[in-house]
């Protein structure tokens, strides 16, 4: 699984590659054919047919800064969420979901808070830069629909990486 | 400051970026997609270094006798050598930059069972090593992009997306950057630099539906190929025992599902027979993968793999994507039912011929992770791939970090002339849609270049291949398929034929060449196929250095 297939099927965004037609289709023998609309994210401008540009990730990431300037010790407790949200795919869905993104605004959108965690809790939970980058991007605008954490194709625990940023870590 | 022009951001290119950055260099990383669409995410067992956390009697003797008879004993031993010998190095760099790696009860990173291999020495994070890995390089590699954005200074990295590999920039044997198809501009356009580093993975579209992905088609060695550059060991073509195949999509069941002891069977009027412990013993399910992956080719009927009675927690625990892609692809539950698979092509041992230090027979021009053909002789062993692909890209950044710089020449008429092909206005038009070439590519390398291979099918392919390239050489291509693909076909025939070729000329069965007309291993052909391309036509020879280009190891 990549990601690049994230797109909206049956006014659903998903993975194109793990969408299946049986499961769109009727149950009943007798149902007839059963219409399969596809359209591109509506959150990121279209390069052709299905297929968007999704640079904009790319380009907040480096806009806020989000890199390590120290690497702390590996720390056991963080070890299983550090591996969930390194899963992430970049694919895009959870800005799609999102009722509070618009593609070029402050907020960057659920895969941020989860690269911010993932910058922070590496540093040990002290980064103070990047905790102020979460929040200045993330936590300003997030109204918790969480939309995010369910059409997240990895199972990334978006909540939790919220929750980190937001304690008073030192 | 130098500039390091890398082509390919898998975990070989950010590797080579990173450390390349970090000792001052100017870096543009280039690539169509971004890291985390690379083919790296889908490594899923792990990587090898003999740390002993586990086997405390392993040793780096024992890695590097594992890997050179589990690669046929082909591979020259000082390759062997030198990748072995630096693997705990290269862990332990990984895991100083955060690489999220599973770890036994004492904390230390764990290692798992992994075929061929005579102890525990698989290091991994769950089943998503490659997909761990890429994550901690990109937040490094972000470190250098930041800095670039800065106006840089010492150490920079600066990302190219949506630009496709064209040629290399190469005049007098040197190389002094590349062309590029850039999706934006729909236009070529040169990048020059003082080092290139070809990291652009395998060769997977010329064969269709493999486990790896489709964005590694090998075009850059076909390219560079044609271009003067010297391929080796092209024949060896590595099949995965165990992936699950869907109408979409072939994909990996990790080594690692044996690993912690998953078990091989086929149905026999009811009875199951696990055929790998019947031919080798308890460990036969954990045989090299050439051995297994034949061994499944001729079982009578479909092969199964067991993990059911690993039990929920433990499946879940380590084994948790496999149990995933199952569940989403064959809508299979791995923890009560066993998984039907077969072998698929899954990784190159050959490509661009490279010495120690990754340096083509082209000056400047370096070739990194799966694309170079280095250390895995004839069949590689699992959890080697990712050790390779970053022990090749720090190899190569430490190599131009002390390299001089040349000054460029005028690269403008070739351009223009790359540009005029390219635009198709002049010339005859290919009779047939350039989509029915591709079909007819990989439908003929799947079917004469199998897991087993005869002269007849090899000397059928060869003349089928060239057919197809008569029909497109020269010729203007449709648009069925995109720009880059248009004038990545003929070489990628090239290429083909170049790999036909050299299964043609090993008259011999060794690790993944298996020849049903030559059945032995000849002792005297223990040494890599080189094939270079000397005015339109292909020569392959085996030799034990590829001398006449001076390639020195």
């Amino acid at each position: 699984m990549c990601g690049a297939c994230a797109m909206v099927i049956n006014r659903r965004p998903g993975l194109a590659c793990s969408v299946f037609v049986r499961d769109l289709a009727g149950k009943n023998p007798g149902d007839g054919p059963v219409q399969i609309t596809l359209e591109p994210l509506s959150k990121f401008p279209v390069i052709e047919d299905l297929a968007v540009d999704r640079g904009i990730m790319q380009e907040d990431l480096i806009r806020a800064g989000d890199y390590r300037e120290r690497i702390a010790e590996p720390s056991a407790r963080e070890f299983d969420h550090q591996y969930l949200a390194g899963r992430c795919l970049k694919c895009g869905l959870c800005l799609e979901v999102c009722p509070n993104y618009r593609s070029g605004g402050d907020f960057y959108g659920a895969y941020f808070a989860n690269e911010t965690y993932l910058v922070n809790s590496s540093a040990g939970g002290g980064d103070t830069r990047i905790r102020k980058e979460f929040r200045r991007h993330f936590a300003a605008h997030c109204s918790k629909s969480l939309s995010c954490q369910e059409v997240c194709p990895m199972n990334i625990p978006t909540l939790s990486s919220m929750l980190y940023m937001n304690k008073n870590r030192h | 400051m130098k500039t390091v022009l890398i082509i390919g951001s898998g975990i070989a290119g950010l590797t080579c970026a990173i450390r390349s950055a970090e000792s001052g260099s100017r870096v543009i990383l280039a690539a169509p997609y971004i890291s985390e669409r690379a083919q790296s995410v889908m490594a899923a067992g792990g990587i090898n270094a003999a740390l002993k956390h586990v086997d405390k009697d392993d040793s780096t003797a024992l890695h590097i006798e594992d890997t050179w008879r589990g690669g046929a004993e082909l591979e020259p031993m000082e390759n062997v050598r030198a990748l072995c010998e630096n693997a705990p190095q290269m862990v332990h760099w990984l895991e100083s930059l955060g690489v999220v790696f599973s770890r036994n009860s004492e904390g230390k990173i764990d290692q798992r069972a992994f075929g061929g291999q005579s102890r525990k020495r698989t290091c991994y994070a769950g089943t998503a090593a490659g997909r761990q890995i890429v994550s901690a390089l990109v937040m490094e590699a972000r470190k250098y992009e930041c800095s670039a954005r800065k106006g840089g200074g010492a150490g920079m990295i600066e990302r190219r997306l949506r630009i496709w590999f064209h040629s290399a920039l190469i005049r007098g044997g040197v190389c002094h950057g590349a062309i590029f198809y850039n999706e934006e501009t729909q236009d070529l356009e040169t990048i020059t630099a003082d080092e290139v580093v070809m990291a652009t993975g395998g060769q997977n579209a010329v064969f269709g539906k493999t486990t790896g992905s489709q964005l590694c088609d090998g075009y850059g060695a076909a390219k560079l190929f044609q271009q003067g550059v010297i391929l080796r060991n092209l024949e060896f073509i590595q099949y995965h025992p165990t992936t699950i195949v869907t109408a979409q999509k072939k994909m990996l069941i990790s080594e690692a599902a044996r690993g912690d002891g998953g078990r091989l069977f086929y149905l026999d009027g009811g009875c199951r027979v696990y055929f790998m412990e019947e031919l080798y013993g308890e460990r036969g399910n954990l045989m090299p993968r050439d051995i297994v992956s034949k061994c499944i080719y001729d079982c009578p009927s479909q092969v199964y793999l067991d993990i059911s009675f690993l039990g929920e927690e433990t499946i879940d625990r380590r084994l948790t994507e496999i149990r995933e892609l199952c569940q989403d692809y064959l809508g299979l539950d791995v923890t009560r039912e066993p998984i039907p698979v077969e072998p698929s092509v899954h990784f190159f041992m050959g490509g661009i011929a490279v010495d120690m230090k990754h340096r083509t027979n082209i000056e400047h021009l370096y070739a990194v992770g799966e694309c170079a053909s280095m250390y895995h002789g004839a069949n590689r062993l699992g959890g080697n791939s990712l050790l390779a692909a970053v022990y090749s890209g720090s190899a190569a950044a430490r190599a131009i970090s002390g390299s001089e710089s040349a000054a460029h020449p005028d690269f403008s008429a070739d351009l223009a002339e790359a540009r005029a092909e390219l635009s198709g206005r002049e010339g005859t038009p290919c009779p047939v849609p350039a989509v029915q070439i591709y079909e007819e590519m990989t439908g003929i390398m799947n079917s004469n270049l199998g897991i087993t291979r005869t002269e007849n099918k090899l000397k059928d392919g060869i003349e089928r291949i060239r057919e197809c390239r008569g029909l497109c050489s020269g010729r203007v291509l449709d648009e069925s398929v995109t720009p880059y693909q248009r004038y990545a076909l003929p070489s990628l025939l090239t290429l083909c034929e170049a790999v036909l070729t050299a299964a043609l000329q090993r008259r011999e069965t060794r690790g993944a060449q298996i020849r049903e007309d030559y059945p032995e291993t000849k002792p005297e052909l223990a040494l890599p196929t080189y094939a270079a391309l000397e005015q339109g036509t292909i020569h392959t020879w085996i030799t034990e250095k590829e001398s006449k280009n001076e390639i020195t190891c």
